[in-house]
C-alpha cells in the first residue's frame, strides 16, 4: 500500500500537504484501509509538529467562529430554563415532577442512569484504550474525558435534586451528625454516591493532569501576544453603529488575562525532562486506577435496581449489560459531539481520520449486540426460571402499557448498531451522526422501561401509569443544555484535542524507528 | 520567554496545599462546634410574660411539678397550666371588682400572716398581668422553651411511667428562676440514651420522680450504672431506636 506507507523505511513522512497521495475516493480519507498489513495514519494533511500545535491551538486562540456566540447562547438558554425548573422544584417540592406511588423513581433516575452511562466513553477511552495502547485514540481523549466531566455534573445534578430538601443533600455522604444519623451502608444508594463520587474525581483529575502541558502551550504562545488587544461586543451590526451599541464595545488585553488564567491552571509547566517524566507515570497510574472504574461505576449504579427484589430488576445481568450499555451510549454520545466538530473546527479532519469515528462505530456494534444479547437473556431467564411474576414483568415490558417505549427501546439500541456491519453505513459520516443520536435515544428509552416496571407493583389496585409534568421533561433539557454549554465553552477555550500525545503517534515521533516497529495502530 | 508569574508564586502550590488544608480543618472545627443544637438550643431562656419562678415554687415551696403540669403521667404533653391553676393560690386577697377585673383586697388577706407577702400581692405587675388573663378568660401565653421539630413525637407519659425523671431532660427546673434549655434535644442526645437508658432510671418506690435534688443524688451517685441495669431488667425496659419510635 504506497499510499499509506513511505517509500522507503529509513525516510521520514512527508512534511508538506499532499492531498493526492493520500486521498482515495473509495475511503473518503485514505485511512479506511482493510489491508491488515498496512498501517492507515492517524495524521493527515502532511502535517509537521509546527502545524499540529498552530492548528489545535488556534481553535482557542482565534476569533470566536460565527456559531459560538448562537450555540452557546441557545445552550446557555436551554440551561438557564432547567435552572429555572430546579429553582421551582425546590421552591414547590418534588410534587411537581409525574413521581407517585408506585412509580416513585421517575425521570430523575432515568436521566441520572443515563448521564453517567454516557460519561463511561470518556475514561474506556482514555485508560482502557491508553493501556492496551490503542493510537487511534490520542485524537479523541480529550474530547471524550471532557464529555464525561459535564455528562457526570449532568448526572448529579438528579440524585442531588431529588432528595427534595436539597439543603439535607449532604445527608447523601456520611458526615458526623448530631442526629446520629449515617446513611444506610446496606443500600446501594450510598455505594453509588461513593462510586460515581470517585469517578468524577479520577476522571476530573485524569482530564486536567493530561491538559497542563498543552495549557502550558497555550500559556506560552499567549504570553508572546500579551501585547494585542482585542474588541469584544457587538460586532456584528451594521457600520457605522450607533452609539449606544458601540459604547457596549470593550477592548482588552485579552491574550495578557490569558496568559495568567492558562498560566496559572498550567501549573508552572516549564516541559523540562522531569516533568514529562512524572507526568507519564502520573498518566499511567491514573490509567490504570480509572480502569477499574470503567466496571465499577456503572455496576453499582445497576444494583440500584439489582440489589431490589422488584421481579424485572432483581437479575444477575444487570452489571455486565448496565456496564456494556454504558459504553454503548458513551461513545454515541461521543460521535454526536465529534462529527459536528470536526465539520466545524478548521483541520480536526485531519486528526479524526474516518477511520477513528469507523472504530468507534465497531465498538458501538461490539456494545450494542452485548446489551441486545442481554435484553434476550432477561427474557429467557424470565421464561426458563419459571418465575410467573418474572415472566409476567417481562411480557408487561414488551405488550403492557409501555409496549412503545420497550419497541422504541429495541429499534434504537438493538437494530440500529447492527447496521454498521455494512461498511456504507459506518462510514457514511451524516448516517453516523444519525444513528448516534438514535443510539442516544434508545438508551435513555432503556432506563426508561427498567423504571417503568414499577408501575405494576406487587398489589395490583396501585397499578398505575407514570407520565411525566411539563417540569420533568423541561428539567431533562435543560440537562442537555447545561451539558453544551459546558462542552462549548471547554471547545473555546482549553485544547480540544491532546497536542502532546497526537504528536506522539506522527511518524516525525518515531522517525529512525519506522518500518521496524510492530506496535499496532489498528 | 518572559515570565508570567513573579519568582515567589513558587511558593504559591505549597502555600495554598497548607493554608488550604489549614482552612478545611477549620471549617470542619467550626461547622462541628457551632451548627450543632449543643450550641445553639443549650441556654435558650426566654423572657416570660409573666415573671413566674420555678425556683420559689419548686425549689423554696415544695410544690410537685404535677401540681400545675397535671397529665404529665398519663398524656403525651406535659400540659401547661391555665390562669386559673394559678388563682387556686393567688386568689388570695384579690377581689372581684364591678368591671369583672379583680383587685387587690386587704381585707381577703386574712390567712395571709405577712405584711409583705400582702404588699407583694398587691402592687406586682406579674401577678396584675395574671389576674387580667384570669379576668378575661384566658391562659398566660407562655413562651415556649423546649422546642421539637413537629415530626418528632416525645411521650412525656411514656418516660415518667419508665422512671425516667424530669431532671434527665429538664435538668434542676427547681433551681431555676427563668427556665431555661439544659440538654441539646438533639436526635443523637436522644437515641444515646435510648441505647443505654441505665444513666437515667430511678427507682419511683425509693425516690419521688418529681424530687429533682434526690434524683439528680442518685443518678449522680457511683451504684447507679448498677442499679440502673436492675431497674431496666426488672421493668423489662427496652427502649426503641427504630424510626418510627418518635417519627409516626
Amino acid at each position: 500500500m504506497s499510499i499509506l506507507e513511505p517509500d522507503h523505511p529509513d525516510q521520514p513522512a512527508p512534511m508538506m500537504r499532499s492531498d493526492e497521495r493520500y486521498y482515495d475516493a473509495d475511503t473518503i480519507d485514505g485511512t479506511l484501509v482493510d489491508d491488515p498489513g498496512a498501517r492507515a495514519p492517524l495524521v493527515l494533511g502532511g502535517r509537521d509538529f509546527h502545524s499540529v500545535t498552530d492548528t489545535i491551538c488556534g481553535w482557542a486562540e482565534n476569533k470566536t467562529p460565527k456559531w459560538w456566540p448562537l450555540a452557546f447562547g441557545t445552550s446557555a438558554g436551554v440551561a438557564g430554563l432547567g435552572t429555572l425548573m430546579i429553582l421551582y422544584l425546590i421552591i414547590t417540592g418534588v410534587g411537581v415532577w409525574g413521581l407517585q406511588n408506585p412509580v416513585s423513581w421517575g425521570w430523575a433516575i432515568v436521566n441520572f442512569v443515563w448521564w453517567v452511562g454516557i460519561g463511561h466513553a470518556g475514561t474506556l477511552i482514555s485508560a482502557i484504550l491508553c493501556l492496551f495502547k490503542q493510537k487511534w485514540r490520542t485524537s479523541i481523549n480529550r474530547f471524550a474525558e471532557a464529555m464525561t466531566i459535564f455528562a457526570v455534573i449532568c448526572a448529579g445534578t438528579f440524585p442531588g435534586i431529588h432528595v427534595g430538601r436539597v439543603w439535607m443533600a449532604w445527608m447523601l455522604f456520611p458526615i458526623p451528625n448530631s442526629n446520629a444519623i449515617w446513611p444506610n451502608f446496606r443500600s446501594p444508594l450510598l455505594w453509588d454516591v461513593f462510586a460515581v463520587g470517585t469517578y468524577f474525581t479520577v476522571s476530573l483529575l485524569f482530564w486536567y493532569m493530561g491538559m497542563i502541558p498543552d495549557i502550558a502551550t497555550l500559556r506560552d504562545r499567549a504570553t508572546l501576544r500579551r501585547g494585542e488587544k482585542t474588541t469584544f461586543g457587538p460586532l456584528w451590526a451594521p457600520h457605522p453603529l450607533p452609539k449606544v451599541i458601540a459604547n457596549l464595545r470593550v477592548t482588552l488585553p485579552y491574550f495578557q488575562i490569558m496568559s495568567v488564567v492558562y498560566g496559572f491552571l498550567a501549573l508552572g509547566w516549564r516541559f523540562s525532562c522531569r516533568h514529562w517524566h512524572n507526568y507519564e507515570k502520573a498518566y499511567l497510574i491514573l490509567a490504570g486506577l480509572a480502569t477499574p472504574l470503567v466496571l465499577s461505576v456503572h455496576s453499582i449504579v445497576s444494583f440500584d435496581f439489582a440489589v431490589s427484589i422488584l421481579p424485572g430488576w432483581h437479575t444477575t445481568i444487570f452489571p455486565p449489560y448496565f456496564v456494556a450499555g454504558a459504553i454503548f451510549s458513551g461513545f454515541a454520545m461521543v460521535l454526536t459531539l465529534l462529527i459536528p466538530a470536526r465539520a466545524l473546527y478548521p483541520g480536526m479532519k485531519d486528526f479524526v481520520t474516518a477511520r477513528t469515528i469507523e472504530n468507534m462505530c465497531k465498538i458501538i456494534t461490539v456494545t450494542g449486540s452485548m446489551v441486545g444479547f442481554a435484553y434476550a437473556m432477561e427474557f429467557f431467564i424470565a421464561w426458563y426460571g419459571g418465575n410467573p411474576y418474572e415472566m409476567d414483568a417481562f411480557i408487561r415490558r414488551a405488550f403492557g402499557p409501555y409496549w412503545w417505549a420497550y419497541w422504541t427501546m429495541i429499534t434504537c439500541n438493538v437494530i440500529s448498531p447492527q447496521l454498521f456491519w455494512f461498511k456504507w453505513c459506518r462510514t457514511c459520516i451524516p448516517f453516523i451522526f444519525c444513528i448516534s443520536i438514535v443510539v442516544n435515544i434508545g438508551m435513555w428509552f432503556e432506563r426508561f422501561v427498567i423504571v417503568s416496571t414499577l408501575s405494576a407493583d406487587f398489589l395490583p389496585s396501585s397499578w398505575g401509569y407514570y407520565s411525566p409534568t411539563l417540569v420533568d421533561i423541561l428539567t431533562f433539557v435543560g440537562s442537555l443544555g447545561i451539558f453544551m454549554t459546558l462542552f462549548l465553552l471547554f471547545c473555546r477555550f482549553l485544547p480540544m484535542l491532546a497536542i502532546s500525545e497526537v504528536k506522539n503517534v506522527m511518524p516525525q515521533a518515531h522517525a529512525h524507528l519506522h518500518g521496524d516497529d510492530h506496535e499496532g495502530e489498528h | 520567554m518572559s515570565m508570567v508569574f513573579p519568582k515567589w508564586m513558587n511558593h504559591f502550590p505549597t502555600a495554598s496545599a497548607l493554608g488550604g488544608g489549614a482552612a478545611a480543618m477549620t471549617a470542619i472545627g467550626v461547622v462541628w462546634y457551632y451548627f450543632t443544637p449543643s450550641y445553639w438550643e443549650v441556654g435558650y431562656e426566654p423572657i416570660q410574660p409573666v415573671e413566674y419562678s420555678h425556683q420559689i415554687h419548686v425549689g423554696l415551696l415544695g410544690m410537685d411539678c404535677r401540681y400545675c403540669h397535671t397529665d404529665v403521667e398519663e398524656s403525651p404533653h406535659a400540659n401547661i397550666p391555665d390562669s386559673s391553676t394559678c388563682m387556686n393560690c393567688h386568689t388570695a386577697g384579690t377581689k372581684l371588682a364591678d368591671d369583672g377585673t379583680y383587685e387587690f383586697d386587704p381585707a381577703q388577706t386574712f390567712y395571709l400572716n405577712s405584711d409583705l407577702i400582702a404588699k407583694h400581692h398587691a402592687n406586682n405587675p406579674n401577678l396584675i398581668r395574671l389576674r387580667n388573663a384570669y379576668a378575661e378568660g384566658r391562659p398566660v401565653e407562655w413562651r415556649r422553651v423546649h422546642k421539637l421539630p413537629d415530626y418528632v413525637m416525645f411521650n412525656h407519659a411514656a418516660h415518667i411511667n419508665a422512671g425516667v425523671s424530669c431532671y434527665s431532660c429538664h435538668g434542676r427546673i427547681d433551681q431555676q428562676a427563668v427556665v431555661r434549655q439544659e440538654h441539646p434535644l438533639s436526635m443523637g442526645w436522644c437515641l444515646e440514651c435510648h441505647r443505654d437508658p441505665t444513666d437515667a432510671l430511678i427507682d419511683t418506690n425509693e425516690i419521688r420522680i418529681t424530687d429533682l435534688g434526690a434524683v439528680e443524688a442518685q443518678l449522680m451517685s457511683e451504684n447507679q450504672a448498677e442499679r440502673g441495669r436492675e431497674l431496666q431488667e426488672q421493668g423489662v425496659i427496652v427502649p426503641s431506636d427504630s424510626c418510627g419510635t418518635c417519627h409516626y
